[in-house]
């Protein structure tokens, strides 16, 4: 079968959608700074850390694909570049972060750290400056990587090209140099909001929900570009299937990982440590945290089981959206705690920039797609994947 | 009613699946095939029905998990409480471990012994591989001749059109 470059023109009513959804997201923040700055700020770093873990997302599966020599997902390779190609808007949203440093951290207060021996001691790392130049050295990394991961698939040198060494090397590159990137920045982000606690498998934690987000999200788009047209006839039951597969191995690999923080911290029981749960294991905090733990890992767990589930659109779809639920539920319930303590509030300001923030990565997600050709015509793979079979 | 077993021996897996499907059009029996590895969209031309074997690993899991929680339980708060570090004798996040490996455990161990005894391997048990190379790289398609309209020349140039490499026959022995 001939296979010619399809292009995807995105139904105004969806455009507009997003756009108004991402306008409001920003009119809550811009109106949040006047009326409300302590809860927006909030709102603002999960939403940035949303849309960041989506766009991350993107390069990252990129890179598994080539490093694994996969070639089933070869047909969908469009949707893991369009998703990287909205990393430079996350930097412009974690610059705009840094202006919030003193409404989230507390160790950006120089009167605190004067106070605080512990604070004072990890203050030649963990000040205001240090925070942007991470930021910034982060950003550049991710987006030099993606970059030259999407162009690979666009490449017709076969030096350069999808199956040649010099991609392999790049990739292997990538994710080894991601997986100690995206730690360090978390620990920046999330894990400094409570800067006497510390976790070592804080990242990973974060790199198993980025996964869980981020494949989620890959489904959702693969699936709505079948029904409008561009993948019709190429996305198969299988390919279905196995995202499906690997929406249930990132969800359960995220609880795994929920769990043995949470078990080590409970069984050794050092005040150092459990700190952290223990705002976190009670009242409205400990509902959240076991309704995340359905809702992310329970539901898509007994929904997935079975084989004609991983293969009816419908259902994985609907699964998938109450994944983004489950994520956006997990940010909350880590952002949360140390903002508000005892008190858990839910309001405009929480849910206003996050909801922006998704909308936003959609919405520039689907303008990339429209740009290229949505099926890699070029891509010597691309027959693989067409007749990819998975039982 | 006369029965040969007619086998052909193919080299490449493509080969056996046009083969096979030649087969599942023309409504010849299809007895068996052998591969060193699993054919993709073989399943379908020979009528196979998915296996039931998940079912097996779901109840021996569940069954794993539930005896796991019951038998931690039972030691732990019921039969010989032991205060450990000051928490309840009955500490739920300390039994996940151990309830997780026995449900993998259990999945795992009787998947694999119910695979067996269901296709009659167990200590005893005498099997010759239907060609010495099929656990290496050639693909043996077995077909039933009962039909009588067909005749040897028939299934000679079935063999010759889809590339078997080698093909012998045999009288058909008792139904397995």
């Amino acid at each position: 079968m001939q296979i010619t470059d399809r292009t995807y023109t995105p139904a105004p009513v969806l455009l507009r959608t997003l756009r108004n959804l991402s306008l409001f997201g920003l009119i809550v923040f811009v109106a949040g700074l006047f009326l409300n700055h302590e809860r927006v700020w909030g709102g603002y770093l999960m939403g940035f850390h949303f849309f960041t873990a989506l766009a991350l997302a993107g390069p990252f599966f990129l890179a598994l694909l080539y490093v694994t020599g996969s070639s089933w997902a070869t047909a969908l390779q469009r949707i893991p570049e369009a998703m990287g190609k909205a990393l430079p808007a996350a930097l412009v949203l974690g610059v705009v972060l840094i202006a919030g440093l003193p409404s989230l951290y507390e160790w950006s207060h120089a009167s605190v750290v004067e106070h605080d021996a512990l604070l004072a001691h990890k203050s030649p790392y963990l000040n205001t400056t240090g925070f942007a130049l991470r930021l910034l050295a982060m950003f550049a990394i991710w987006i030099f990587f993606s970059r030259k991961l999407s162009a690979r698939s666009l490449s017709s040198d076969p030096r350069h090209g999808p199956r040649s060494g010099a991609t392999l090397k790049l990739s292997a590159l990538f994710v080894a140099v991601f997986a100690i990137t995206y730690s360090v920045a978390n620990f920046d982000w999330l894990m400094s909001m409570e800067p006497h606690w510390f976790s070592t498998i804080f990242g990973l934690y974060q790199l198993a929900g980025l996964a869980s987000a981020g494949c989620a999200v890959a489904i959702i788009l693969a699936i709505y570009l079948e029904k409008r047209g561009p993948l019709r006839g190429i996305l198969r039951d299988d390919h279905v299937h196995d995202m499906a597969k690997l929406l249930f191995a990132f969800t359960l690999f995220w609880a795994y990982i929920w769990y043995c923080q949470y078990m080590l911290i409970w069984y050794a029981d050092i005040p150092e440590e459990t700190s952290y749960y223990l705002h976190r294991q009670e009242g409205p905090w400990w509902l959240l945290v076991r309704s995340t733990l359905a809702v992310k890992w329970g539901l898509p767990f007994l929904a997935l089981l079975s084989r004609w589930a991983c293969r009816n659109r419908v259902l994985v779809v609907r699964v998938a959206a109450i994944v983004l639920l489950g994520h956006a539920m997990d940010l909350f319930a880590q952002v949360g705690p140390p903002l508000m303590g005892s008190e858990a509030k839910l309001g405009i300001w929480e849910i206003g920039p996050v909801l922006g923030a998704v909308s936003f990565f959609f919405l520039l997600t689907i303008r990339n797609l429209s740009r290229e050709s949505v099926v890699p015509a070029k891509d010597p793979r691309l027959a693989e994947s067409m007749h990819y079979h998975t039982s | 009613m006369s029965c040969r077993l007619r086998y052909g021996a193919f080299a490449d897996d493509r080969d056996l699946l046009d083969a096979a499907r030649e087969c599942q059009e023309k409504g010849m029996p299809v007895r068996d095939v052998y591969s060193p590895y699993p054919i993709h969209g073989l399943d379908p031309l020979l009528g196979l029905k998915r296996t039931r074997l998940p079912f097996v690993t779901l109840v021996a899991g569940a069954t794993g998990l539930a005896l796991a929680f019951w038998f931690q339980y039972w030691t732990s708060a019921h039969n010989w409480p032991l205060n450990v570090g000051g928490k309840p004798y009955d500490s739920f996040p300390a039994f996940m471990p151990v309830a997780f490996e026995l449900t993998i455990l259990f999945g795992g161990l009787a998947t694999a012994f119910f695979l067996m005894a269901r296709s009659g391997l167990f200590p005893g048990s005498r099997r010759e591989p239907v060609h010495v190379r099929v656990t290496d790289d050639r693909f043996v398609l077995v077909l039933e001749h009962r039909d009588a309209s067909l005749s040897v020349e028939d299934y000679e140039s079935f063999w010759h059109r889809h590339g078997a490499v080698e093909t012998w026959s045999e009288v058909c022995g008792c139904n397995r």
